[in-house]
């Protein structure tokens, strides 16, 4: 489908293509999401932008198998997904409210593994290592209460890891965080995408964060939303909080994407 | 609507399978009729007591009396949780006692209680208001100490005056903490008052379980035990209701 | 220097919470020194009483008795209240069917059929506990239930975005979020079990510190009545304490927690009162 490809990491033999296929959604009568294709390539970073209350948080919950769509249906790696799958790792919003207060950072990291019947030892050591990984080597002994929001977030971020899935699906994730704190976190999502090679979901509203982050951006929009467009992001594979927020490119991929969202408002 | 309905149907048949129980472990003997008797009987009974002269006088004494208790304790409990809580010292200085009061369970004093006022009315209002000091004491310290600190600082800066600050701050404020407080002491006045009339034969429905029981008429005790346990629901049921009102600010300014 | 001030503050500390209790208790002493009144002993005496019948009489046997009872009662209770509450909690049309018949008997007093009970089944052990347990199940169940419906919606997602088979779930998840209320509700069914214990030994017992005391009461025996109501006193109180630094302790992060932000939970704890 989208042909534009920056310099990519080899993939992993078992990385797996997520699709999504004629995906409806409605609470009882109302229709939040209509007829949504999208696909997402192995180690690709797709960013879904739109309005709060399009029902972006709505599609992340039916791309994670947390919630049956109404019809159509999502894929990953040809498989359909009717629940949570392996592949899938979730960042949510909500950091607080996804860890586990009577745990200490490195055993919320690990306690998925634990659900998959990994050794103590071993889950504990891919755990710490994740932890590294996200920049947080000496918390691994704190609380998630004893953490700051960023510091949550990365844990969250290390977890989804540690639990080796190769597609991350992240909402909102940066959202309630200072504005340095999510620079430093969109960093590290990228950093993360070159190392690991995994393909990441990112939903925001958000418009720099979803142009700096992403390979694609999906624009949302409507009652019931649908996808007004698709922006392929042309930055390049090494990016930077300055140098690509300067860019000229970049300025007019965000009024692009702006002028998309506000027209069915001023409508 | 159709929804409410079915569950209340529901709610019917939980009610219905429980009383089922009861009839299946009679009829198979697995219940000993000595402990519970056949649920038809019971049943009668439930009925028949109504007719009995003495039931109307029992209710009234254990309600009454439960009220009474509730009462004196709640006027001595409000004021003073109120001081404790305004002041930090007083508040470290009484924890203990506090702690010692509100772990005592209050029937342990009956035999002392009988000695010194005798198996009266009297006695077991006495009984009930210790009870019932103690909830209530505890959630109006805490609802004198959670007073927002923007509020203590808008006091100070306007320096309202002492009494104008009790009646029109901390009572209010606390109020929702007092209204827990009545609430739980709404029950312990009602567990206790038939506590104690079970077990000093003073009037209420405490006495009729005891003396029905002591008459080998344990169908009869049951009646009154069933009747008890509607007291309750009742009381938990129109507390709920008079809260909702008294406290209508409380529920709107957290509801979220 | 530093040590002596670290000392100082905690004598001080200690000084602020006690003296008043010390006080009343040195007042007491004061006041019913030169009691000639029936009912009311010098309490110098009192405590002597209390000291003679623990050392030399059968008091401590009594109390060990009742406290055993007491400990199996609730451990039943706790056991089939948290059990039945998980699960009640999580099946919410469960809940829904059965509120109406569970808020009828827990209204029940639990003291009502302590007569049947204990004399229906004797002067042993048994009845007591049953009793003990059945009034102490209603509050931790019902706390149990709440506790499960109070989990965040946030954290059970997660759970199952990252499929946590469910004895891990319920273990590592539903429990502990549960705790708080959980231990709130035992707080609470550790009175109604007082209470319970002390009734069902007025009853038909021979032993216990229920016993003890109704006994030394219909003897006429007004210092041990007292000795002995002191003495259930003093083991409720420590009873509660100890039970305070062990909530404190499994509940470090709930505590830690409120301590920071969410003091939105506070007002989620303890919704089943009372327990006389
Ligand atoms: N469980 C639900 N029941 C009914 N309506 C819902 C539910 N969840 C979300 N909605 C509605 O669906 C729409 C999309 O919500 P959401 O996916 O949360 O939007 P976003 O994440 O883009 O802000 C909103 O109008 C919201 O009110
Ligand atoms: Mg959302």
């Amino acid at each position: 489908m989208n042909i534009m490809t920056p310099v990519k990491p080899p993939m992993p033999a078992r990385a797996k293509s997520l699709s999504v296929e004629g995906l409806s959604k409605s609470y009882g009568n109302i229709h939040v999401l209509s007829d949504l294709n999208l696909r997402v390539e192995p180690g690709e970073v797709i960013a879904i932008v739109g309005p709060s209350g399009a029902g972006k948080t709505t599609l992340l919950r039916c791309l994670s198998g947390l919630m049956p769509p109404t019809s159509g249906g999502v894929k990953v790696g040809g498989e359909p997904v009717r629940e949570p799958v392996a592949e899938i790792g979730l960042v949510f919003q909500d950091y607080r409210g996804s860890m586990l207060p009577w745990m200490r950072a490195v055993e919320n990291v690990a306690f998925p593994l634990q659900g998959k019947g990994v050794p103590k030892a071993e889950r504990l050591a891919r755990a710490r290592a994740c932890l590294e990984d996200v920049g947080l080597p000496d918390v691994g002994e704190r609380y998630p209460w004893q953490m700051s929001g960023g510091m949550q977030q990365r844990v969250a971020i290390a977890r989804a890891i540690a639990y080796d899935a190769h597609i991350l699906l992240m909402d909102e994730p940066f959202g309630s965080l200072d504005a340095q704190t999510r620079f430093d976190l969109e960093d590290l999502v990228l950093s993360l995408r070159k190392q690991l090679a995994i393909s990441i979901v990112v939903v925001t509203h958000d418009i720099d964060e979803a142009v700096y982050l992403a390979d694609r951006v999906i624009v949302l929009s409507g009652h019931p939303a649908t996808v007004i467009d698709t922006v392929d992001i042309e930055l390049g594979a090494n990016r930077d909080q300055i140098t690509t927020k300067a860019d000229p490119r970049f300025a007019q991929y965000r009024s692009r994407i702006l002028e998309q969202i506000r027209r069915p408002a001023a409508a | 609507m159709g929804e409410g309905f079915r569950l209340f149907i529901w709610q019917g048949v939980a009610i219905l399978f429980v009383v089922a129980i009861w009839a299946l472990g009679n009829v198979t003997g697995l219940i000993d009729v000595a402990i519970l008797p056949p649920v038809q009987i019971v049943g009668y009974q439930i009925i028949a007591v109504l007719a009995r002269p003495e039931f109307a006088a029992a209710m009234g004494h254990t309600v009454f009396d439960a009220l009474r208790g509730l009462l004196i304790g709640s006027i001595l409990a409000i004021p003073a949780g109120i001081l404790i809580g305004m002041f930090p010292a007083v508040e470290r200085a009484t924890r203990m006692l506090i702690d010692f009061g509100r772990s005592f369970p209050v029937i342990a004093l009956l035999p002392i209680l009988v000695l010194l006022f005798g198996a009266t009315s009297e006695m077991k209002v006495v009984a009930i208001a210790i009870a019932c000091f103690f909830p209530v004491l505890i959630q109006t310290i805490s609802g004198a100490r959670r007073l927002d600190p923007t509020i203590v600082d808008t006091i100070r800066s306007y320096r309202i005056p002492a009494h104008l600050r009790f009646f029109k701050v901390l009572l209010p404020a606390a109020g929702p903490y007092i209204s827990t407080g009545l609430r739980i002491a709404t029950t312990v006045s009602i567990l206790v008052s038939v506590g104690v009339e079970i077990v000093s034969l003073t009037p209420g429905i405490g006495r009729e379980i005891s003396l029905a029981r002591s008459y080998n008429e344990t169908a009869t005790a049951f009646a009154y035990i069933f009747f008890s346990g509607l007291l309750g629901v009742l009381l938990t049921f129109l507390w709920d209701r008079l809260e909702a009102r008294l406290l209508g600010w409380h529920l709107r300014s957290t509801a979220e | 220097m530093f040590v002596r001030y670290v000392v100082v503050d905690i004598v001080v500390d200690l000084l602020r919470s006690i003296w008043l209790p010390v006080c009343l208790v040195l007042l007491w002493l004061y006041a019913s020194s030169g009691s000639t009144s029936v009912y009311f002993p010098p309490l110098a005496e009192i405590f002597a009483t209390l000291v003679r019948e623990i050392v030399h009489g059968d008091l401590g046997r009594h109390l060990l008795l009742s406290l055993s009872n007491l400990a199996v009662g609730m451990a039943f209770a706790i056991v089939f209240g948290v059990a039945c509450g998980l699960v009640i909690g999580r099946a919410e049309t469960w809940r829904r069917i059965w509120s109406p018949t569970l808020n009828f008997l827990r209204a029940v007093p639990p003291a009502a059929i302590v007569p049947i009970i204990i004399i229906a089944l004797g002067v042993g052990a048994a009845p007591k506990i049953f009793v003990i347990a059945l009034g102490s199940f209603w509050p931790i169940l019902l706390n149990t239930i709440d506790g499960v419906r109070g989990t965040s919606p946030a954290l059970i997602e997660t759970a199952r975005a990252y499929r946590i088979p469910a004895f891990l779930f319920v273990f590592r998840v539903a429990l502990p979020a549960a705790l708080p209320q959980i231990m709130a509700g035992i707080r609470v069914a550790l009175a109604v079990g007082l209470v319970l214990m002390v009734i069902s030994e007025f009853f038909g017992a021979d032993a216990g510190i229920g016993f003890y005391i109704t006994d030394a009461s219909t003897r006429f025996a007004i210092q041990e009545t007292w000795a002995g109501t002191l003495l259930v006193g003093a083991m409720g109180y420590v009873l509660s304490s100890l039970f305070l630094q062990l909530e404190r302790r499994l509940l470090f992060w709930y505590f830690q927690e409120d301590g920071q932000a969410s003091s939105k939970r506070k007002g989620r704890r303890n919704k089943v009162g009372g327990g006389q």
